[in-house]
């Protein structure tokens, strides 16, 4: 059986993003992503979800040469976006159910 | 191996400076970035256009390029580097796992992984960090109330002789109770193979809940059609319903409407702050008319009753 995790902490995540921790820093100040734990920067511990996001932010910034402010628009677009997608499946679903219903009335 | 002419695929003329090879490839980037383009071949164009700006922005991957480029740029049966030909800016030696999805042009003569991870990490050049891997896990919501162990079927993209391939790896994994749609687990060590064990990539499972037959899921809410006949919704009825880990008894109280939510306390997801509810959402199921009997029934019904339900619209 192999060990899961649920967070990751910011010496790791640098190492595997191939970043230092200021970029980190400046992801976390832009609110692009929430330490879930941690006093100091190097104590920080980040959900994978908050890992996520400063990945894909990193990604983007190397990636498309924007800035951090244009970044963090983008990422709230993108999260804003997966919502509704995550909303819509949920409706067409229930909606689909509730068609079914009319069709055995 | 195929030549790759970047100066074409990042459409510069090769005397373009840095400002325009730039331009260009923030144009394109933009246009084929897989998290924005609606293009069924963007991800591979966008893998193309940063391969071409990854050397092009580098003056003397650049130079090496131009060289190679004049040797046999022209060439259509395939390309093989002049005799002798040593690149100073590539240490193909040993695959570059971030350019893992780059051309066999690219890693033969640019890839210099090397380096990178000398600098990064700064550990010796023979060193490198295997990729994360993510892919998304169906889970049943009966799954999400106590856990459960799945087996995990993925390929690997490992790197041999420049060629890249695909390993099949198995796993049996135990996801936590509680876990949402669109949570991410975490797999240490799981992801691409790295130089040695303890820098192997990692794997992500991303859940995905798998549509139930009889429930809907809104936040750690299950939301349950329940269908009654006019008289059950009028009179009242104790029925048992179904539940993700079993029946209950729901008393459904006289004068029940359409589209009302029956709450049941505690059966629905499990959640950080504890189970959410389960929502019976009544629908009223009219019987179609089949005999004169029931015609004339209702027909009662309506001299008795004067309710109209379209009153407050006169």
């Amino acid at each position: 059986m192999v060990e899961i995790t649920l967070h990751i902490a910011i010496d790791e995540l640098c190492k595997n993003a191939r970043i230092n921790q200021e970029v980190i820093l400046e992801v976390v100040e832009y609110g692009i992503a929430t330490p879930q734990s941690g006093e100091t920067l190097s104590e920080w511990i980040f959900d994978l979800e908050s890992a996520h996001w400063i990945k894909k932010a990193i990604q983007l910034n190397q990636q498309l040469l924007l800035d951090w402010v244009a970044i963090s628009m983008v990422i709230d677009l993108m999260k804003e976006k997966e919502k509704l997608i995550q909303e819509n499946d949920h409706l067409k679903s229930r909606l689909r159910r509730h068609r079914q219903f009319d069709l055995y009335q | 191996m195929k030549f790759k002419d970047y100066y074409q695929i990042l459409q510069v003329s090769d005397t373009a400076d840095l400002k325009k090879i730039k331009k260009a490839y923030r144009k394109l980037a933009l246009k084929y970035h897989p998290d924005t383009s609606p293009e069924p071949d963007g991800e591979e164009r966008f893998k193309e256009v940063t391969e071409a700006y990854e050397v092009l922005k580098d003056t003397k991957k650049r130079a090496e390029y131009d060289e190679l480029r004049l040797y046999g740029g022209s060439s259509t049966d395939g390309f093989d580097a002049p005799p002798g030909w040593q690149s100073t800016t590539s240490n193909n030696q040993y695959q570059d796992n971030e350019h893992g999805d780059f051309s066999e042009f690219f890693n033969s003569f640019f890839a210099d992984r090397a380096q990178n991870h000398q600098s990064s990490q700064g550990q010796g050049a023979d060193l490198f960090k295997g990729q994360d891997l993510e892919m998304e896990l169906p889970v049943f919501l009966e799954e999400t109330l106590f856990g459960a162990t799945k087996a995990l079927d993925y390929h690997v993209p490992v790197f041999t002789n420049n060629q890249l391939q695909q390993i099949k790896k198995s796993l049996k994994v135990k996801i936590p109770a509680g876990v949402a749609d669109g949570k991410r687990i975490r797999l240490k060590g799981q992801g691409a193979p790295g130089s040695q064990d303890k820098l192997n990539g990692d794997l992500y499972l991303v859940i995905r809940l798998v549509p139930h037959p009889l429930f809907d899921v809104q936040g750690s809410n299950l939301i349950l059609s329940l269908p009654l006949t006019p008289w059950e919704a009028a009179l009242g009825i104790k029925l048992e319903i179904p539940t993700l880990d079993g029946k209950v008894k729901l008393n459904i109280p006289a004068n029940s409407r359409s589209g009302q939510k029956l709450k049941i306390k505690g059966k629905g997801l499990k959640s950080k702050k504890g189970h959410g509810d389960l929502l019976a959402l009544i629908k009223i199921d009219i019987p179609p008319l089949t005999n004169t009997e029931t015609k004339r029934l209702w027909g009662e019904l309506a001299e008795a009753e004067k309710y109209n339900p379209r009153a407050d619209r006169s």
